[in-house]
């Protein structure tokens, strides 16, 4: 078993990153003084992987929108018992989530990890899917569904990603749509699963009060060895600019919601120009935020005092396999007055540049909030579980925002936020 | 290994109607302090108080300018400062916080959390007044503030549907209010009249301090008994009415242009806040509809397949208990009439010791879980403050264990159903695609 402690002398933490005989890498940052454990096991499978092959296919498969988080409902049963009921007896409070390009399923709780550990390796490599079964879950799934279409935060997020998006899986809604999962069924539930929930395709992460040895011993029970198979997932080539530049649509809701975007080269293919990686992009990103529309910059004054945004703004670079795109995002009578002053804004500050006081300033915000994230036992392991599917370490961002230099943060403004690459969501009160 | 061992919750007066609670482990990296300012809940000041931890949050006489102390925040290591307003039981709770980083991790041994403390003190005590009030400016703003998230209260419908419930089943009680005040109340605040309520909910509150974090909290005492220790007060944590049983159960229907259904149902529990049953109830709304193992999830979900979440939730501060889903509309009084069946399934004790046995070790999981976040932390002691208890979370998980069938079946009986609301969607109403191609 190759074993590896990664530590940060910054901060005075680490954890072991170890590759487990059958494939899995397995991650552990044991917390000292914390009573809980919290484990998340995740597959690099999302809802853009909607074409792949393993090395053992001859070509590739499309499969339905939505069929990433229809397996993950499914997975909870297993042949002769259901997850939640396995968990029923040991109090662990199990969850999972889909998201855009990972797949994970977790459990907290405050007594007998092993046990705890045993279900979640064995739930997540058994699974079991009839016709029946899989039937039953699509009204449950459908309801998801439509609460996320009475949902404006959550709709005028998509309708942004549609306006950017041309071909890219992103644009559509993690759960599918009501027609897209009418075509799921158990023989491609398994062939999905049988591509990406192959162990090395996985990882696991355990954070909190616990052992290296009783976690190993779990895993040398319940994991069998697995072949790595090899998986291409590629998504349809997307066209550099949006599909189009403004979208709108009517839900009840109070004052107009706005999502602003600007649609990025994605980090995985050469974007952020000359920028260090992953990790480090997005931490210039974040401190370049920081110093241009956060709470403290002249930008969020001007828009709070005229009354065009209120305390519900925010922004973030959104990065993931294959897509990565800014978003400003709030409320406002105007939106469109609020596009334009970003778009000018923006302009300033290419013209002008960052002061190197403010850009100090934000650093140390940025670095502040990183560290405080390390308090936590479910962001750190799914933090090591999402460094794990980029190519990075928890530290990173720590290590990124301590090295980067203003030159770097000025340079992003350069290839990036682009105006032809923007585009602006809008939800209307009907 | 059990961190919480070391995990004391001291509680020490400041002054009268002022107290400081402190929970410190060193294994947390960040530190949080809030001022919360507690007081009943009334038709006539609820908007106006509503406003004050938006106006306080703008600045304080010694930085009065929001760009400015924002910027000394970003300084102090990101920290966060945030201001809100929340309701328990009958009461309106004021609260401003702080949360930052310890100061082992300053990169220059500066004091961040002395400071930080001094700057929360100054926001909630020491205000940027000009002329015995608020800045006008700030006034216009804040007021367009609150309107704005007043109004957006019908953006999040689950949210929605449940205090629009409460607002008809509590109708004429101060628990039907909302916290954040309501429209028509906005326009007559003026600069003057914010900061008489300032002062005068200053003058009536029940001032409660909570230090929460890794490092000590002796210096954010010492800022603390500075600023609050100035004059004595006369706040008391006001005991909330409790319901009893209605005499029959009303239905309201709201129609919105909504894809699904949203149906909340409304029990009053007839148990004194901080009583004996507290936890017996609270593990009965657990077996309830509280869990993945609960018999609403089980049954409205996992075996008619109706809704995507059926949940029950008891709150103790109150007395009342909660279900609410989201439903097909047609598929409306099939869920109802489910839901009510499981209640009867509890009231007349069918249900296994199995299904007992998860919802005790569900709770007594969670119980286990609260010294491990500072949050956690602060909401657990909070309750307790607020109930005039200290018991650590150890003691509800001993009691917790300890509950009986029969006695599950015997609480359940004190609760009954009052209202039920149902949100539907006006179904001729075409449905608008502009945004999809």
């Amino acid at each position: 078993m190759n074993k590896q402690t990664v530590a940060n002398e910054r901060i005075g933490e680490s954890y072991r990153k170890i590759k487990h005989p059958s494939g899995l890498t397995v991650y552990l940052y044991p917390m000292k003084g914390f009573v809980t454990s919290y484990a998340v096991m995740g597959t690099r499978y999302g809802s853009v992987d909607c074409r792949f092959k393993t090395g053992r296919d001859e070509d590739f498969v499309t499969v339905p929108n939505g069929i990433a988080h229809y397996l993950e409902h499914k997975l909870f049963e297993n042949e002769d018992c259901d997850a939640f009921a396995r968990f029923a007896k040991t109090g662990a409070s199990a969850n999972a989530f889909t998201s855009f390009d990972r797949t994970c399923y977790l459990f907290s709780a405050s007594s007998r990890l092993p046990e705890n550990l045993e279900i979640l390796l064995d739930f997540v490599t058994s699974p079991y899917f009839t016709p029946e079964t899989v039937e039953k879950e699509r009204g449950i799934i459908t309801q998801e569904i439509r609460m996320y279409d009475d949902n404006p935060d959550w709709r005028v997020f998509f309708n942004l990603l549609s306006a950017l998006y041309h071909v890219n899986p992103v644009k559509i809604d993690i759960a599918g749509t009501a027609e897209s999962i009418q075509k799921i069924d158990a023989p491609l539930l398994y062939r999905c699963y049988n591509t990406f929930y192959n162990l090395n395709n996985m990882a696991l992460a355990v954070a909190g009060n616990f052992s290296e040895e009783e976690v190993l011993a779990v895993c040398d029970r319940v994991l069998k060895k697995a072949e790595d198979i090899m998986v291409e997932s590629v998504p349809p080539k997307e066209p550099e600019l949006p599909v189009k530049q403004y979208a709108e649509q009517k839900l009840p809701v109070s004052l107009p919601m706005f999502h602003i975007g600007f649609k990025e080269t994605p980090w995985d293919e050469g974007g952020f120009g000359e920028q260090k990686g992953m990790s480090y992009a997005h931490s210039c990103a974040e401190v370049f935020l920081e110093i241009f529309c956060g709470e403290a910059s002249p930008l969020y004054r001007e828009l709070y005092d005229q009354n065009l945004i209120n305390a519900s703004f925010g922004s973030e670079l959104m990065m993931g396999r294959g897509y990565s795109c800014f978003i400003f995002a709030g409320e406002s009578k105007d939106p469109k007055a609020v596009y334009s002053r970003i778009l000018s804004a923006l302009e300033d500050y290419r013209r002008k540049g960052i002061d190197p006081e403010e850009f100090e300033t934000a650093r140390k915000a940025v670095y502040g909030r990183i560290v405080r994230g390390y308090n936590n036992i479910e962001s750190t392991a799914n933090g090591l579980v999402l460094s794990h599917f980029y190519g990075i370490t928890l530290f990173s961002s720590l290590e990124s925002v301590s090295a980067m230099t203003l030159d770097d943060v000025n340079a992003l403004l350069k290839t990036c936020l682009k105006r032809e690459r923007g585009a602006l969501s809008v939800i209307l009160p009907a | 290994m059990g961190g919480t061992m070391g995990q004391d919750f001291i509680r020490q007066k400041i002054c009268d109607g002022v107290m400081f609670n402190a929970i410190t482990d060193p294994k947390f990296k960040t530190n949080r302090l809030s001022v919360n300012l507690i007081t009943p809940l009334n038709r006539q000041t609820v908007t106006g108080y509503a406003l004050l931890p938006f106006l306080l949050r703008k600045g304080t006489r010694t930085c009065p300018d929001f760009t400015a102390l924002n910027r000394k925040l970003n300084q102090l290591y990101g920290a966060y400062l945030g201001a809100d307003v929340s309701k328990t039981g009958d009461s309106q709770i004021i609260t401003l916080f702080i949360q930052s980083l310890d100061d082992r991790y300053a990169l220059e041994n500066e004091p961040v959390s002395a400071e930080c403390a001094r700057l929360l003190c100054r926001l909630a005590m020491d205000p940027n007044f000009v002329d015995g009030a608020f800045p006008e400016a700030d006034v216009t703003l804040e007021k367009q503030n609150l309107s704005d998230i007043i109004a957006s209260e019908i953006n999040d419908k689950r949210t929605y549907a449940i205090g629009e419930m409460l607002a008809r089943m509590y109708e004429n009680e101060p628990y039907g209010l909302k916290k954040y005040g309501y429209l028509e109340d906005i326009a007559a605040v003026t600069p003057k009249s914010a900061a008489d309520a300032y002062r005068r909910l200053l003058e009536t509150a029940a001032v409660e301090l909570f230090f929460v974090g890794g490092g000590s909290f002796e210096d954010s005492f010492a800022v603390a008994k500075e600023y609050f220790a100035v004059h004595p007060r006369k706040g008391e944590i006001y005991r909330s009415d409790f319901g009893l049983s209605p005499e029959k159960v009303r239905e309201f229907t709201e129609t919105m242009d909504v894809a699904q259904a949203k149906m909340v149902l409304g029990f009053r529990v007839n148990a004194a806040p901080g009583s004996e049953d507290r936890n017996p109830l609270r593990l009965m709304a657990a077996l309830y509809g509280g869990t993945e193992h609960s018999l609403l999830f089980l049954n409205v979900r996992e075996k008619l397949g109706l809704c995507y979440y059926c949940a029950a939730r008891y709150d103790r501060h109150k007395g009342v208990m909660l279900v609410d889903s989201g439903v097909e509309l047609p598929n409306i009084e099939k869920a109802k009439a489910e839901i009510l069946r499981q209640f009867d399934r509890v009231q007349s004790g069918d249900f296994t010791g199995d299904d007992l046995n998860a919802a005790k070790l569900s709770l007594i999981n969670a119980f286990g879980s609260v010294g491990d976040s500072l949050s956690s932390l602060e909401t657990y002691y909070f309750g307790q403050v607020f109930a005039g208890a200290a018991d650590p979370p150890q003691v509800q998980a001993e009691q917790l264990a300890a509950v009986t069938k029969e006695e599950i079946v015997r609480v359940s009986k004190l609760v009954r159903l009052d209202t039920v609301y149902i949100l539907k969607g006006n179904q001729s109403a075409p449905k608008e695609e502009a945004a999809h191609e």
